[in-house]
């Protein structure tokens, strides 16, 4: 019950990203996509992808923190 | 190596794909904010493994597969298909009726025909039609101009 509860808050809180920034965390953690085909996909510099990952995963970690 | 760019790289070493450079060991030793926000992002990377972003079942792969096939089977439409959009089809329709509502108001509007000359019979009777209500006053005047001649010479 509590991992079903953790798993949806999870899911919840990925989808309730920005859309590039959540495209960016699936393209990097789901998908095994490294830092050059993210940044081609969003059409973005590879800093700027860099930038953009590590507040997607800033946010998940402020956001989760009550599971960690 | 500073705060910044090892920053850029955290995501990275936090999943695992890669491992921190000498220098950037040396800075995690070093800084402890960048060493506790490694250790927390790691802590969140571990929690997101929890959870795998749906495949989609091969049914739909399968499906869409075939509706590409149809897609691309599909003979091209030619420039016919712009008006089969609604938007433009209803674009296209007020359009013609805002034409149509113009070129329907302009023709009923009478035409005032060609100028007639001063002077003419013509030229009078449309006096007179126009100034009908001062003509009638003027006959009002005769009328009474008459009666005062009459009852002083009766």
């Amino acid at each position: 019950m509590v991992r079903r509860e953790r798993m949806l808050a999870i899911r919840n809180k990925v989808e309730a990203l920005p859309e590039q920034q959540r495209l960016a965390v699936i393209m990097h953690k789901y998908q095994q996509m490294d830092y050059r085909q993210i940044a081609d996909v969003l059409k973005k510099s590879e800093s700027a992808t860099k930038s953009l990952l590590f507040r997607a995963y800033e946010t998940l970690r402020e956001q989760l923190k009550e599971f960690v | 190596m500073n705060c910044n760019q090892i920053r850029e790289r955290m995501p990275e070493v936090a999943a695992g794909f890669s491992e921190p450079t000498v220098d950037e060991g040396k800075h995690l030793e070093s800084c402890g904010a960048c060493a506790d926000q490694l250790k927390a992002m790691r802590s969140t990377m571990a929690l997101l493994d929890e959870w795998q972003v749906p495949e989609p079942s091969p049914y739909f792969d399968v499906r869409l597969q075939a509706r590409l096939r149809e897609e691309m089977a599909k003979p091209q439409a030619g420039w016919l298909h712009w008006f089969r959009r609604p938007v433009l089809a209803a674009a296209l329709t007020v359009i013609i009726g805002v034409g149509v509502g113009l070129f329907v108001t302009r023709s009923s509007v009478p035409d005032p025909g060609p100028p007639v000359a001063v002077g003419t019979a013509v030229s009078d009777l449309q006096d007179l039609e126009q100034n009908q209500d001062l003509y009638s006053s003027f006959e009002l005047l005769d009328d009474l101009d008459l009666q005062q001649d009459v009852v002083a010479n009766p």
